[in-house]
């Protein structure tokens, strides 16, 4: 469950050389691609909260948002006056050079990291200490009043939303912007994934769990909880703000509520794709937002319309009749005929 | 109440008693209750309790069924605010510490209904109940130490649970449970534990070897005890002072022979007025 098996390295690896040569093979599909990985590490760092800590949080969209408007904000600020930029509405055009569009890119990258930091530590310390329904309904809230909040803010554009800088013109065609995004968002992958898989083997790991398991018996142990409750959410909080700042440049336009603070889809997909695969274990998320994603694109394609009343029956089947999620379900299974069989310890695996 | 001279149950206390002034006595106990009272709404749980526990004591506390030794137990480690009255611990005012504050201060307690990580194996479970003043951030951040495994295993083989070291938690039995929970508080290396029942739910056949253990604890771990029970045979043979509490009040406080003796406590237990 915690150690890192050959089986577990032996599908990281055979995942990554999908990854790799994932955009020669299905030139097609690049975006759809670049969007899995997204949704890989935005499950995979809520699981950290819902799954390992067992908090639900409804609030991790809001890293997502201030990861992506931080991400855009300055990647134009060094260049040009973002109260020019966002008033402007086709009056007048800005142009990144080369050079600028990639330094303000790193610079906004890293911004978004910072950003995100910064509120889940702010946040963190306000909310944290509350437990359970009263957690989950505070931070559902908490993602919807930022939401507002960052539609008032006129040097944002408010609540028309802001557009971000456009790829340079005449530099590389539009097949390598797809693929610079598309590594990224693998790269992301790649470093999320082995950041929690070592991370879930830690004392810290073993901490969050024992916080999911008994949080007074933790405390009563001399456990400071809420450092780690913190910071694990500020782990979170760096990969999700990153994602957002993917996904506001794959998107090019944020809109406050649709788009950067839509807790209606980020936001409640990343808790479902880590139900659906089975939270708190490793894969879970993955296999889960894997297939979230196929789900909702082939439904997206095939039956437009159909596709959040298909998405409401799969949460219903799954809750219902996997309540571990896909993984889960193999494992229990495996588990209890393990157990019918002998009276060894099913977690042994020295 | 006066503190009760401390019983020669070993040559090492014996000599240390006698070495300090009388005055001192007071102040060499580890833990010393001062008319402590906590009221909940309008139900008194304890009024005005005082007890003393001398260094590597043995001291239990009995009565019936919400007399208020849990509630004392909740008092001490400071699961919520007292009334009134102080509690000190190794000289030290923690009366209005939090529970965690306490904890760090190597005072810890195990639970009448008992509280482990159920989803984690028995080995985990220890892992992370290291002393949390000994535990750096890098060690945070790395898998168990050599050192913490041999440990971790050590306690288990310990206290008989070694067979089931990988069982998640949650899969054994409940006096198994208790076991590791006592496992748990060895391994934060704690001056004192205050125990809520240690014995209940255990098989019987299991008892005796868990009261030779509690010795062993007390004598080889240097762990001071204070124990809540209900199993008198426990009671009298390891205790070496006990407590009687009823409605909220120490009753009596006196050796083992003399409680078996004694009409207030009978009565107590039995119920008369």
């Amino acid at each position: 469950m915690r150690d890192f098996t050959k089986n577990d390295i032996r599908l990281f690896i055979a995942l990554c050389s999908l990854g790799l040569v994932a955009p020669i093979l299905f030139p097609a599909y690049i975006n759809q691609l670049s969007f899995a990985w997204i949704f890989v590490v935005i499950a995979l760092s809520w699981d950290m909260q819902g799954g390992h800590m067992g908090y639900n949080s409804f609030g991790n969209i809001v890293f997502f948002g201030v990861g992506m408007y931080a991400a855009a904000s300055f990647q134009i600020l060094p260049f040009f006056s973002l109260g020019d930029w966002t008033e402007a509405g086709g009056v007048q055009t800005f142009e990144h050079s080369v050079s600028q569009y990639f330094s303000g890119y790193a610079l906004g990258i890293l911004f978004a990291a910072i950003a995100a930091v910064a509120t889940a530590f702010i946040f963190g310390n306000l909310i944290l200490k509350m437990r359970g329904h009263y957690f989950a309904i505070c931070t559902l809230a908490l993602g919807v009043a930022i939401g507002e909040v960052f539609a008032s803010i006129e040097i944002l554009g408010a609540g028309q939303g802001l557009s971000l800088a456009v790829w340079p013109r005449g530099f590389l065609d539009d097949t390598y912007r797809r693929l610079f995004f598309y590594y990224q968002g693998f790269l992301l992958f790649v470093l999320c994934f082995l950041s929690i898989s070592y991370i879930i083997r830690t004392r810290f790991g073993m901490t969050l769990n024992a916080i999911r398991d008994g949080e007074d018996k933790a405390e009563s142990m001399g456990l400071n909880t809420n450092f780690y409750k913190i910071s694990s959410w500020i782990l979170s909080a760096f990969f999700i703000g990153l994602c957002g700042a993917l996904v506001g440049h794959l998107v090019g336009f944020i809109d406050p509520i649709d788009v950067a603070f839509s807790g209606a889809t980020y936001g409640i997909w990343m808790i479902i794709m880590a139900i659906i695969g089975g939270k708190g274990r490793l894969w879970g998320p993955v296999i889960g937002a894997l297939f979230f994603h196929a789900f909702n694109e082939i439904f997206w394609t095939y039956f437009l319309g159909w596709q959040r009343v298909a998405l409401g029956l799969i949460i219903v089947i799954i809750v219902v009749f996997f309540p571990e999620g896909i993984l889960g379900f193999f494992q229990v299974r495996k588990k209890s005929s393990v157990s019918a069989l002998s009276t060894q310890p099913q977690q042994q695996k020295k | 109440m006066h503190p009760h001279p401390h019983p020669p149950n070993s040559n090492k206390n014996t000599s240390q008693t006698l070495a300090k002034p009388k005055l001192a006595s007071s102040s060499q106990a580890l833990l010393q209750v001062q008319k402590v009272t906590k009221t909940f709404g309008g139900v008194v749980a304890n009024k005005e309790v005082s007890l003393t526990v001398q260094s590597g004591e043995i001291v239990a506390i009995i009565g019936p069924n919400g007399s208020g030794k849990t509630s004392l137990f909740n008092s001490i480690v400071g699961s919520y605010p007292i009334d009134s009255g102080s509690i000190v611990f190794n000289g030290e005012e923690i009366s209005s510490l939090s529970i965690r504050q306490i904890a760090l201060r190597k005072l810890l307690r195990t639970f009448q209904t008992t509280q482990v990580y159920t989803r984690m194996t028995a080995l985990e479970n220890l892992y992370i109940s290291l002393p949390q003043n000994t535990v750096s951030l890098r060690s945070i951040f790395s898998v168990p130490s050599k050192g913490t495994k041999d440990k971790a295993a050590g306690l288990l083989e310990f206290i008989g649970l070694y067979d089931k070291r990988e069982f998640l938690a949650g899969d054994l039995s409940f006096g198994q449970q208790k076991l590791l929970e006592l496992a748990m508080s060895l391994m934060c290396e704690p001056k004192m534990l205050l125990l809520d029942e240690p014995t209940a739910g255990i098989n019987p056949t299991l008892i005796n070897g868990l009261i030779d253990r509690l010795k062993t604890i007390r004598k080889e771990f240097g762990v001071t005890l204070l124990v809540i029970e209900h199993n008198m045979r426990v009671v009298m043979n390891l205790a070496e002072r006990i407590y009687c509490l009823a409605h909220g009040q120490v009753l009596v406080e006196d050796t083992p022979e003399n409680i078996q003796n004694n009409k207030i406590v009978i009565e107590a237990y039995l119920g008369a007025q």
